[in-house]
């Protein structure tokens, strides 16, 4: 009884110093971030005509800072939606992607590239940090290297690569491309392998487990949590990423790329700062709320892989 | 058993979204109408949608429809052409298209880098374009006749054959708000006071009264405009006398000053001291001694390609520097602060502040301006009932170092741009016969007038043309018939293989100062990083030191 | 006799296992890192003769270019000694700061998911958003809120010259916290519970239970975190690209940028390919045994 007592006030007290602290620095920093979305979201409700030529004393001011105040109008999404198409030259057509088009074209994309580089990061990592071999020191080391060296101009000869084996402008191509395990997930996978005892292989073993059965059914499993997070991480960075699909699969325009057009649209009606924000956050509105449900099944996922340290 | 569950989920996602991805060409997809008409002989022509917009090659296309609407010789079995126009800010850039493939017939665009496009084997030889009879349309001469012999030398370097054909002229420089100059009294009379347009019925002697302006002739289009520099600062002051602010500036861009100042030098130095930039064959001018007063000594220095690095003594380029420094180098002349605008939003800064607490007198930017404003044009008209038709403004002509240089202005067109031809075009010859048709003399002037912005060729813009421009398409078309213009382009091998030392942001602007490199004299005096005759001084130690590792 | 055998036999059946994994993904680097790239490294060696559309072998040319920006121009210097500021931003400071967010979160204080939720956002987000929306703050927001409210006019913060460096540090460090929280966090969630309980009945206080519990057990995953980051040193543009395009002045630029405008910028063309290869290869040289040394001093181990 005496002893429980002792330890909440101790509790207590360091919460009061520690995480207040914390607290604080994060509610800052969340403020900022929550003021930044607000004027976002606020812009992208107000006309053009308020944002730019608002008049106050006969005077053109401008109405950048502060709510509308000719009031609420969704035109600039409506607007937004109506232009946020991409066009592909087809032999002698132009073939129009509506949004909902791209957004299909950007999931095949994240998907199976996310997908291909947690699957190939996941066996790499697994095979050089389980398995003692010379050979995968040399990779670690390999794989450093390469994360270091900025190589300059290979997109051409990429392209020529891809072209000559028939997988150019396909998904399937682009998912194999980008089936690399030299980034940052392969070394997460090899610290979280590596942090696995030998001694739960060393059982299965004794019981006549095949290495194939051993990374399946115990040490992947394990390492879920990390698996999911990874998979997410490079989902989100492939949703967002316009260069790649752009150069790669030119047939089939993603949203980021519908979006990074509709920026630098020459169209005058969609041409302003309040329209092109919620060209943006139509294209964000997917991702957040993909990021919404995920975010649970991964705090889901990593308790059911609890690993000891 | 968890686990198990989410790779089965995994999994099966995993298999939907590759049965999908190997359909999803079957997708819903909108196919929409280019105007591809199988009856008639088709190409499709695509342009870089920026300042200098479309509109002007869908009215072209149509007049050249017409034009052939009856020919079969284009492809059997077919009577009449179609042109197709494409536009599309980003995707028909230079830059883009050198590492793309090309999938349309005629391309018009800027950001071109000439040799990197024909190396790739991407464009059509257009020798007989360029070298062929115009007498189709009623023209003599050829469009190879209508070419700066500097742009002659440069597309035929390689191989003597023609692959492009310049675009337009980009000239940066100050647009002046010519209904604040008027009614504010921003312009000079013969006796060097202001002079100010009254009332509307004293136009006339107003126009009488004015100074002869930078080119020392009265009745031209400069007239009353600053001659000199100490006319231009001296005005500059009496804007902000009248309480109004002489420059609205992108800060963010604030290389669109170093451009516009730039034009300085090269009016300065005028079109064959100009060129030694990029042939580095011939005498030069160059400044021995600046003395302390700012009196400039200069002495006379035979160029080559041994010591090309000398050119960075040249006067035209301290001028300019010094002028950019009198005028960007505080806050003064740009309304007290240090601004970030965007180049549109100082666009748009500079048009609405006519209703704005302060109002801009002139703008710092490219000739091409006026198209990209268009929207705030439009709001403005929906909201203040005003048309962009009825908003007035000039391009400012360069003033001199002194009045005694008094002559037609020396102009720098930069941007890099040029129309060319596909190799693979579907229909080689109605292709070539389109690009024969846009560079005719009738045209190039049509262009001219749509869009304010000159050809880069010889051709005149007929007067019923001019009178379709807005006033600022007048005054440049007036400005330009005027004017030599310079054209960056060298056909050396020096240059070629070493652009990157060459383009006008290294070669200008690339400066060593005690030892610190400076590429930005904008930043450089707001900072106070160097003055002007230090930035001057040090463009010559940093091209010096570099010369010996040109390739 | 028998067991030997057994084990012997099993570690053919690893080695055989060894070599099918990881057999495709080689084949996809031997395929899609060093034939795609093996030119690209060589160019380092050559220069560009644009006529001909040929990269001649010539040795010295790059490497002693370098070497004269190095020694008689600031350009180098300035961008080396940004590039380390940068990075001691992002990941000495970041990675800090994402530890003991991380923390927070892991013990579920008050609002840790709402924080958690914000501090990951910004990956979510489309970066163009962050850049729009921050650009405007700093440059149109604060001086204008300043204005209204104090009457003093401010020098918008990406344009004043003292305060524009650390606006782009203050950024760049806004937005490096999401894949670092998932994974710490993660990486705290493994700890086993009695671990912590014991830590509680001792009656550690957080402070000590955070850096004598937490930090060692999840310094493993922070080393495998710092060093990547080590590996970004010299690739990290800083976003300036994204603030200012083309116009930057050379006092602000970091070795990321300058590799990146030698190759992007309009009217190099490719001239400057063989002096972008050769300096991205001086910057491995100097970036991979900081790595291999951040990695001894995280880890204790020797390899290679």
């Amino acid at each position: 009884m005496d002893q429980n007592v002792k330890i909440k006030a101790v509790k207590r007290s360091s919460v009061n110093v520690f995480a207040i602290a914390i607290a604080v620095l994060l509610a800052i920093y969340m403020l900022t971030m929550c003021i930044s979305l607000f004027w976002t979201i606020m812009t992208t409700v107000k006309t053009n005509a308020e944002y730019e030529l608002y008049e106050e004393a006969g005077l053109i001011v401008g109405n950048k800072l502060w709510l509308p105040k000719t009031g609420i109008s969704l035109n600039n999404y409506k607007m937004a939606f109506q232009y946020f198409y991409v066009e592909v030259q087809e032999e002698m057509y132009t073939v129009q992607y509506d949004i909902f088009q791209q957004f299909l074209n950007s999931f095949l994309y994240s998907f199976g590239c996310a997908t291909s580089v947690t699957v190939v990061s996941l066996v790499m990592g697994y095979a050089t940090a389980r398995f003692r071999y010379k050979f995968s020191n040399y990779i670690y080391a390999f794989v450093l290297v390469t994360m270091a060296l900025p190589i300059v101009g290979s997109m051409p000869s990429e392209i020529a690569v891809a072209t000559s084996l028939n997988i150019f402008d396909t998904f399937p191509g682009i998912w194999i491309m980008r089936g690399s395990f030299l980034n940052t997930y392969f070394l997460i996978f090899f610290a979280q392998f590596k942090m696995i005892p030998k001694d739960y292989t060393e059982a299965a073993k004794i019981d006549g487990a095949r290495p194939f059965s051993i990374m399946l059914k115990i040490i992947v499993p394990l390492a879920m949590g990390t698996v999911s997070t990874v998979f997410v991480l490079a989902f989100i960075s492939f949703w967002n990423d316009f260069q790649i699909p752009m150069v790669y699969i030119p047939s089939y325009p993603v949203a980021a790329y519908g979006m990074y057009k509709f920026q630098n649209t020459p169209i005058v009606e969609i041409a302003n700062t309040p329209t092109r924000l919620a060209g943006i956050c139509l294209m964000a509105l997917p991702i957040v709320i993909f990021y919404a449900i995920f975010n649970k099944k991964l705090n889901v996922n990593l308790s059911v892989g609890g690993v000891k340290g | 058993m968890k686990n198990k569950k989410i790779c089965a989920v995994i999994a099966t996602l995993l298999m939907s979204v590759i049965a999908i991805g190997s359909f999803s060409s079957c997708g819903k997809k909108i196919k929409k109408d280019d105007g591809y008409d199988p009856t008639k002989a088709n190409i499709s022509v695509a342009t870089y949608n920026g300042g200098v917009g479309y509109q002007w090659l869908e009215d072209a296309a149509r007049r050249f429809e017409k034009k052939y609407e009856n020919a079969t010789h284009f492809e059997e079995g077919r009577k009449g052409v179609k042109i197709s126009v494409d536009k599309d800010k980003h995707i028909y850039t230079g830059q883009n298209l050198s590492t793309s493939a090309l999938t349309k017939d005629i391309y018009f665009t800027e950001g071109v880098d000439y040799y990197e496009f024909v190396n790739a084997n991407k464009v059509a030889d257009i020798s007989d374009v360029i070298t062929g009879s115009l007498s189709q349309y009623g023209e003599t001469g050829t469009i190879e006749d209508k070419l700066d012999t500097s742009f002659k030398s440069f597309l035929t370097a390689k191989d003597g054959k023609y692959y492009m054909v310049p675009f337009y002229d980009a000239f940066y420089g100050f647009v002046y708000d010519v209904d604040l100059f008027e009614e504010e009294g921003f312009y000079y009379d013969k006796e060097g006071d202001f002079l100010a347009l009254r009332d509307e019925s004293q136009r006339e002697t107003f126009q009488k009264n004015k100074a002869n302006g930078p080119d020392g002739v009265h009745g031209t289009y400069d007239d009353g405009l600053p001659a000199t520099y100490d006319q231009f600062k001296a005005l500059l002051d009496q804007i902000v006398a009248k309480s109004y602010i002489p420059f609205c500036y992108s800060g963010s861009y604030n290389d669109y000053v170093s451009k516009a100042c730039r034009a300085f030098i090269v009016d300065y130095e005028g079109y064959d001291a100009f060129r030694l930039n990029y042939t580095f064959d011939g005498k030069a001018k160059l400044v021995k001694e600046i003395k302390d007063n700012g009196t400039v000594v200069t002495e006379e220095v035979v160029i080559t390609q041994k010591n090309g690095y000398e050119l960075q003594r040249q006067a035209g380029k301290y001028y300019a520097l010094k002028m950019q420094e009198d005028i960007f180098g505080t806050v003064k002349y740009i309304g007290g602060i240090w601004n970030a605008f965007d180049y549109t939003v100082a666009q748009s800064e500079f048009i609405k502040s006519k209703y704005m607490s302060e109002r801009y007198a002139m703008l710092v930017e490219g000739i091409w301006w006026e198209n990209e404003a268009t929207p705030t044009f439009t709001d403005l008209e929906t909201q203040r009932g005003e048309k962009k038709e009825s908003r007035r403004f000039g391009f400012l002509p360069m003033p001199k170092v002194n009045a005694s240089l008094a002559g037609p202005q020396t102009m720098l067109s930069a941007n890099r741009s040029f129309g060319f031809i596909n190799k693979n075009a579907q229909n080689m010859e109605l292709a070539k016969e389109f690009m024969r048709f846009l560079h005719t003399d009738a045209e190039m002037s049509k262009f001219n007038a749509k869009t304010s912005i000159s050809r880069s060729l010889k051709y005149e813009v007929t007067s019923e043309d001019a009178k379709t421009a807005t006033y600022f398409g007048k005054e440049l078309i007036k400005m330009r018939k005027q004017a030599n213009v310079v054209y960056p382009y060298s056909s050396l091998q020096m240059v070629i293989n070493n652009s990157a030392a060459f383009t006008e942001s290294a070669w200008f602007m690339n400066s060593s100062v005690e030892g610190v490199t400076l590429n930005n004299p904008f930043d450089a005096f707001k900072n106070g990083t160097a003055d002007a005759k230090e930035y001057f001084n040090g463009l010559y130690t940093y091209q010096k030191l570099m010369w010996s590792s040109l390739k | 006799m028998k067991e030997a055998n057994r084990k012997k036999l099993g570690d053919k059946d690893e080695l055989i296992f060894y070599c099918c994994i990881i057999a495709l993904p080689l084949l996809q680097i031997a395929i899609f890192y060093f034939y795609v790239n093996f030119n690209s490294v060589l160019m380092a060696f050559k220069s560009y003769d644009k006529m001909s559309k040929t990269f001649y072998w010539d040795f010295g040319a790059n490497f002693s270019l370098f070497w004269k920006e190095l020694t008689q121009t600031s350009i180098i210097i300035d961008a080396f000694k940004n590039s380390f500021i940068v990075w001691l931003f992002t990941c000495v400071l970041g990675t800090f700061l994402s530890i003991v967010f991380s923390y927070y979160i892991f013990k579920k204080w008050v609002l840790s998911k709402t924080f958690k939720f914000f501090l990951f956002l910004p990956s979510v987000l489309p970066s163009i958003l962050l850049v729009i929306v921050f650009k405007f703050f700093v440059n149109d927001a604060i001086p204008g809120y300043i204005l209204h409210f104090t009457g003093k006019t401010v020098t918008p913060l990406l344009i004043g010259k003292d305060s524009l460096m650390p606006t782009i540090l203050f950024y760049n460090v806004w937005v490096c916290f999401g894949s670092q929280i998932l994974i710490y966090t993660g990486a705290m969630d493994q700890i086993a519970p009695e671990i912590l309980e014991a830590g509680k009945v001792d009656g550690v206080s957080c402070i000590r239970e955070f850096i004598s519990i937490v930090v060692p057990i999840i310094l493993p995953t922070v080393a495998t975190f710092v060093i990547a980051n080590v590996a970004t040193l010299f690739t990290n543009q800083a976003n300036l690209y994204a603030f200012f395009g083309d116009n930057v002045s050379y006092s602000n630029y970091t070795i990321g940028y300058y590799l990146f405008e030698l190759v992007n910028k309009e009217g190099n063309g490719k001239t400057m390919y063989p002096y972008a290869s050769a300096l991205g290869i001086i910057c491995t040289l100097i970036a991979f045994p900081l790595t291999l040394l951040a990695r001894r001093l995280l880890t204790g181990k020797e390899e290679a």
